[in-house]
C-alpha cells in the first residue's frame, strides 16, 4: 500500500504537490489558536525588515515635512524680523526728529521745515542734496539746513516742489564756528585733496596758543548770516600747533552720505510757540522726550525747532 | 527563468503585496503582485514549483492576520496547480491569453479567499467579492500587458514567443 503510494506520488508530482498543499493549508486553518500566532510570528519575520522600512521612510517624510515647515516659518519670521528692523529704524529716525523739535530754546524759535532727502551726494561729497520741499513750502535760497546730529549746509537752489543744498562737504563752503568750551571762534572748512577728493574738516584761522583741545564741540558762531548760532557742527579730533595759527582738524557731527530727513530753515519766530495739545504731549510722554525739558518750561508745538543765539547768518 | 530568481521575485511580491501594495492603489483597487508572479512563474518552472511556491507565499502573506492562516495559502496553491497545468494547454505566447489566464487566476484567489472568510454571509461576500475582485482582477491582468510588453522589448521568449522576430 505505502510502495503504491510512493510510486503513485513520483509519477504523479505536481499532483501529489498540489494535495500535500492543500492538506497542509487546511491543517494551518484547523491548527489552535495559540499556534497559528507562534507561527504566524515567524513568518512575520520575512516581512518585518520592510515594514520597519517603511515605517522609517513615513517618520523621514514626516521630518521632512515638519522641516519644510519649519524653514518656511523661519523665512517668514526673518520677513517679519527685517520688517521690525526697518520700522525700529524708523521709530528711531522720528525719535531723533522730534528730540530736535522739541529740545529747548534759549532766546527763540527756529521756523523749520522737514524735508525728506531725494538725492544724495556722490562719492567725493561734494554736489549737491535735493531735497523735497521748494517754494511751495516756504524754502528761500541762503537758508541753513540742519539734521538733527547737526548743521548740513545751506540752500543754493530752490524749485517749485525742491531744492538743492550745498553741504559743508563742498569745496566752496564754510561755516563760522565756536569752540562751545572756549568761545574760541574760526571758520569750519572742507579740507580738500589734490584731485578735489574730500579729506575732512579744518577749523581754521584759529591763532596759535588758543584754548582748542581735541574732543572740543565746535558749534556754528551765528557770525555770516547764514546759520544760526549754536548749532552743533562736528567735534575736534586733533590739533596741530603751527607757526602762525592752529591746524584743528574736526569731525563733522553729520554723516552726509546717511542723510535721510532735514529741517530746512524758514524764519525766526520770538514769541514762544502754542502748547503742545493733548494727543501730542501724550506721544511725547510715549517717547520719552517730555520728561527731558527743563522744569517749568513749556513744550514747543512740533514743527519749531530751537534758536539758541540772535538771528544773524554766517557762511 | 532559474528557480533563485523565480524565489527572488515571489519574495518581492509578498513584500510588495504586504507593505507597499498602497502604492499602486486606484480608488481602492489593488493588483495582486502574488498571483501575477505565480502565474509567470508557472510559464516557465511548471505546475509543481508554483504550487508548492504558492503555498509559501499565502503562508507569509497571511502572516498579518493569524486568525486566517492557511487560507490565502489554500487559495494562492490552488491558483499555482491550476495555471501552472493550465499553460500546457494554452498557446502561451500571446497577450489576450495571458490576460485571460491572469484575470481568471486573480478572480478564482480571491473567491476562495472570500467564501472560506464570508461563509456564514453570503450577502456580504456577494457585495464584497464582486465589484472589487472584477476590477482587481482586471487591474492585475491590466500589469499582465505590461509584462508582456517588457518581454517584447527585452526578449524573454517564455512569455513573449517568437514575435520578436
Amino acid at each position: 500500500m505505502f510502495a503504491l503510494l510512493a510510486r503513485l506520488f513520483r509519477e504523479n508530482r505536481e499532483l501529489s504537490a498540489f494535495i500535500v498543499c492543500t492538506l497542509l493549508s487546511f491543517s494551518l486553518m484547523l491548527l489552535p489558536p495559540p499556534q497559528k500566532d507562534a507561527l504566524s510570528a515567524a513568518c512575520d519575520l520575512m516581512v518585518r525588515p520592510f515594514r520597519a522600512m517603511k515605517r522609517g521612510g513615513a517618520d523621514l517624510a514626516g521630518v521632512r515635512r515638519e522641516n519644510e515647515a519649519l524653514r518656511s516659518l523661519l523665512i517668514t519670521r526673518s520677513e517679519q524680523l527685517r520688517a521690525l528692523d526697518r520700522e525700529r529704524a524708523e521709530v528711531a529716525r522720528i525719535r531723533e526728529v522730534v528730540r530736535f523739535l522739541v529740545s529747548s530754546s534759549e532766546e527763540g524759535y527756529l521756523e523749520v521745515v522737514p524735508a525728506r532727502v531725494t538725492r544724495l551726494p556722490g562719492v567725493r561729497l561734494s554736489e549737491r542734496i535735493e531735497i523735497d520741499k521748494g517754494k511751495r513750502d516756504g524754502v528761500v535760497t541762503g537758508k541753513a539746513v540742519v539734521a538733527p546730529e547737526g548743521v548740513v549746509g545751506k540752500v543754493v537752489s530752490v524749485l517749485q516742489e525742491r531744492a538743492y543744498v550745498e553741504p559743508l562737504s563742498a569745496a566752496t563752503a564754510g561755516a563760522s564756528a565756536v569752540i562751545n568750551r572756549s568761545g574760541v571762534m574760526g571758520i569750519v572748512r572742507p579740507r580738500v585733496g589734490q584731485s578735489s577728493e574730500l579729506l575732512g574738516w579744518n577749523m581754521k584761522y584759529l591763532e596759535s596758543g588758543s584754548d582748542v583741545v581735541a574732543g572740543d564741540e565746535v558749534v556754528t558762531s551765528g557770525l555770516g548770516g547764514i546759520y544760526p548760532p549754536g548749532l552743533v557742527i562736528g567735534t575736534v579730533t586733533s590739533v596741530a600747533e603751527g607757526p602762525l595759527e592752529l591746524s584743528v582738524r574736526v569731525q563733522l557731527a553729520v554723516e552726509l552720505h546717511a542723510l535721510r530727513q532735514v529741517f530746512v530753515e524758514t524764519g525766526l519766530r520770538t514769541a514762544p510757540p502754542d502748547l503742545l495739545d493733548a494727543q501730542q504731549e501724550s506721544l511725547l510722554r510715549e517717547l520719552g522726550l517730555l520728561d527731558a525739558l527743563p522744569e517749568g518750561e513749556e513744550p514747543p508745538v512740533l514743527g519749531s525747532g530751537p534758536r539758541t543765539g540772535e538771528e544773524e547768518g554766517t557762511d | 527563468m532559474r528557480p533563485w530568481v523565480f524565489a527572488l521575485l515571489a519574495y518581492a511580491a509578498v513584500v510588495l503585496d504586504a507593505e507597499y501594495a498602497h502604492v499602486f492603489d486606484i480608488r481602492g483597487v489593488r493588483p495582486d503582485f502574488l498571483v501575477l508572479v505565480l502565474v509567470y512563474g508557472g510559464l516557465y518552472l511548471g505546475a509543481r514549483v508554483v504550487t508548492i511556491a504558492g503555498f509559501l507565499m499565502g503562508l507569509v502573506s497571511n502572516s498579518a492576520f493569524p486568525e486566517y492562516l492557511g487560507l490565502s495559502s489554500l487559495g494562492l496553491t490552488i491558483v499555482g496547480f491550476t495555471t501552472g497545468g493550465v499553460w500546457d494547454h494554452l498557446v502561451k505566447a500571446n497577450v489576450f491569453v495571458q490576460f485571460g489566464v491572469l484575470f481568471v487566476a486573480t478572480l478564482l484567489r480571491d473567491f476562495i479567499y472570500y467564501v472560506v472568510y464570508y461563509r456564514h454571509q453570503m450577502d456580504i461576500f456577494r457585495n464584497s467579492f464582486l465589484p472589487p475582485s472584477v476590477l482587481g482582477a482586471a487591474y492585475t491582468a491590466a500589469l499582465g500587458i505590461v509584462v508582456f510588453v517588457l518581454a517584447r522589448v527585452w526578449g524573454w521568449r517564455a512569455i513573449a514567443g517568437d514575435s520578436l522576430r
